[in-house]
């Protein structure tokens, strides 16, 4: 097995991310600090959680649109900025080393909004407790 | 005397470190400039460029690559200091081809620790002849025979093992990850492997290369290596309440036999009038974990008497300390946890204070330089030292 | 004697030292910089705690030579003091960049009447950071609890195991 890439999204900047998740706080000013590579990593690695909380938390009501209905829609996203590229281009991490400054801001509303239904789950799952 | 130059604007660092190297006895010119260290040493003889990153003007990367493009200093050991502590920054030094890279603030004992491996290294290397590309070599307090056999096993490789302790020689066929024969001296093969697994001082070199040869050791590898290490653990252990194995033993007075085993006497008889312990070890016909179980009682009872010679390297501390465990062993815990703080450097004399020898202290510094191919290829493999069904074991008594 | 080890780093001294207290009920040796705990499992096996603290070493420590021999390696921090989880932030990135061993990050909380998640986030499994890194809530003088964050790194390495 691998060690973990030395470039990158390293252990500490995952630790610094749940750190401001869990205290209810934004994760868009950590995205300032990374480069291109690492900040692709941090919204897989966003989502990634963020899914998997859901399930945890909803159990087979989770649905992947409850996490995706709040961010712009990518075709939204492009015509604000008026951006001709293709659709594809938005999706993923291919603008990101094209545009970073484009991509970043996008990164940051998607991560933001994902720290934030992560943040309600812990919510819905402590009321279940107290009742 | 070896030569070594040195370039930093940092004069903080340029006094103490010269005056260390110059005490540990080598001959040091500093610069502050790396221009003018180029121009000064373009045509003399250096065996070691030790040279600051973050210089102004010619940083030490163009540096590093100027004096490689000089025919002389193709192969000159380098090394990079620097404060840089990012990791991307320490590998684009790395890629260079640098041979280490140390980061500010360092200790100066380390240093000239780490410098003094580099040269041993260097000298290990033009020793044994070895075609590097064919395989690699390293310190068996690095990578013992055990580990060696086990990371051949897991690629089913074969290889010849060349272990080197002291003066003696040893070396150990593999062929498809399997142990097949050893020869050291003039040991049966099974003996000959038993002896080498408790070397833990000394060198190694594997040569990758087919083995062809008949099998004589018919014990499959897993079996080898769990009787390997409990024969290291065992060795350890018995070792703990000895002088180091180079200290010369001499018979003493005493007459009253009486209290002797029969293989105790014999050990005895063998004996020439001085003999190192290992020596001894060696000279006995029986095992060797038993040999050194007759040394230990053989002085305990005050039939044999270490003598001083060899002992240069023991501060009196340590002699002190040896009368008094002279009946006891070192509990393994509380030898593990002297280690582990000898990792730990300390600034103040106090702790400096020897809770373990100045022999372990230097296996323990030795430990710092390993075989820059060793360290590449086996950089990822952290052991996992136990079995499954010990870590099963632990969960469930952990539950 | 089968011996496995398990280091445990915090800022302070403190935190291991407490960890070691409540896996193995006592703390075996102690001196400035290490503290030594042993659990037998059984006559054949071991396991050993080394707690170290990182906040007073002014020089550089051998994490290197430590990484050979480790199993793997708890890291722990208070979850209200920012200096601590600074701390050993470098610590975490150098294990994680040079060896394979498991490493549990640990967020020790002084009331565990009141996490700041729900059990079930991070109860059973932790919260996996990476493919050799988990992270944790846990109340570290509270023996059940330490003996959880010691299970969640052996089923790292029993899962490496074939």
């Amino acid at each position: 097995m691998a060690v973990e890439s030395l470039i990158g999204f390293r252990l500490s900047e995952r630790l610094e991310v749940f750190f401001q998740i869990f205290r209810g706080n934004k994760v868009s000013p950590i995205i300032d600090k990374l480069d291109n590579h690492a900040v692709s990593a941090l919204q897989n690695f966003i989502w990634e959680k963020t899914v998997e909380f859901g399930i945890i938390c909803r159990g087979k009501k989770f649905d992947r649109k409850e996490i995706t209905r709040k961010m712009t829609p990518t075709a939204n996203y492009q015509r604000q900025q008026g951006c001709n590229e293709r659709a594809y281009y938005c999706k993923g991490t291919y603008c990101i080393q094209i545009n970073p400054n484009c991509a970043r801001k996008k990164i940051k509303e998607h991560v933001d909004i994902m720290a934030e239904t992560m943040q309600e789950y812990f919510r819905i799952a402590k009321q279940r407790e107290i009742v | 005397m070896k030569k070594i130059v040195f370039v930093d604007n940092d004069t903080s660092y340029i006094v103490p470190l010269k005056t260390e190297f110059e005490r540990a006895g080598f001959e040091v010119n500093c610069w502050d400039d790396a221009q003018k260290a180029l121009d000064a040493i373009s045509n003399q003889q250096v065996d070691l460029l030790i040279c600051e990153v973050e210089l102004p003007q010619m940083d030490g990367h163009k540096f590093f690559k100027k004096i490689r493009s000089i025919d002389a200093f193709k192969t000159t050991p380098f090394i990079f200091l620097s404060s840089q502590k990012r990791v991307d920054d320490r590998i684009k030094s790395m890629e260079l081809g640098v041979d280490d890279y140390i980061i500010k603030p360092f200790s100066i004992e380390e240093i000239v620790a780490r410098i003094k491996a580099l040269f041993k290294e260097i000298t290990l290397q033009n020793d044994t002849n070895h075609q590097p590309d064919k395989g690699f070599s390293g310190n068996l307090t690095e990578m013992n025979l055990v580990d060696l056999i086990q990371t051949l096993e897991l690629g089913k490789k074969s290889a010849l093992l060349k272990l080197k302790h002291d003066s003696a020689s040893g070396l150990v066929y593999i062929k498809n990850g399997e142990v097949i024969d050893a020869s050291l001296e003039s040991l049966p093969p099974e003996q000959a492997l038993m002896r080498m697994f408790t070397w833990t001082i000394g060198n190694f070199y594997v040569e990758m290369t087919p083995i062809d040869r008949e099998r004589n050791i018919n014990m499959a590898n897993k079996e080898l290596i769990t009787v390997g290490l409990r024969r290291i653990n065992q060795w350890e252990q018995i070792k703990d309440g000895l002088p180091p194995l180079n200290t010369v033993v001499i018979k003493t007075d005493l007459n009253n036999s009486a209290n002797l085993s029969d293989d105790e006497k014999q050990l005895i008889v063998t004996m020439d009038e001085k003999n190192l312990i290992y020596e001894l070890v060696q000279k006995c016909q029986c095992d060797d974990l038993k040999a050194l179980e007759l040394i230990k009682g053989l002085l305990n009872k005050g039939y044999l008497k270490a003598t001083d010679e060899n002992f240069s390297s023991y501060t009196d501390n340590y002699l002190a300390h040896l009368k008094e465990v002279a009946s006891r062993s070192r509990t393994t815990s509380e030898r593990a946890v002297s280690i582990m703080s000898s990792y730990f450097k300390s600034s103040s004399d106090e702790e400096s204070s020897t809770d373990i020898s100045n022999d372990e202290k230097k296996v323990l510094l030795d430990r710092r330089r390993y075989s820059r191919r060793l360290h590449d290829r086996l950089r990822d493999n952290n052991h996992i030292h136990l079995t499954k069904a010990e870590l099963l074991l632990i969960r469930e008594r952990l539950s | 004697m089968r011996i496995g080890e398990v280091a445990i780093i915090s800022h302070k001294a403190s935190e291991p030292e407490d960890f070691i207290k409540s896996v193995c009920g006592s703390i075996e040796i102690k001196n400035k910089t290490v503290s030594f705990g042993c659990l037998e499992i059984d006559e054949q096996l071991a396991l050993h705690l080394y707690g170290m603290n990182i906040e007073n070493q002014n020089r550089s420590f051998f994490w290197d030579i430590v990484s050979r021999k480790m199993l793997g390696y708890i890291l722990i921090f208070d979850w209200d003091d920012q200096k601590m989880l600074d701390a050993i932030k470098p610590i975490a990135d150098n294990f994680s960049q040079s060896c394979e061993a498991p490493i549990v990050i640990v967020a020790n909380i002084k009331d565990q009447t009141n996490p700041p998640v729900p059990d079930e986030f991070y109860k059973p499994e932790g919260i996996l950071l990476s493919t050799n890194s988990i992270f944790t809530f846990g109340q570290i003088d509270d023996p059940e609890c330490a003996r959880r964050i010691l299970i969640l790194l052996v089923n790292m390495l029993i899962v490496k195991m074939p």
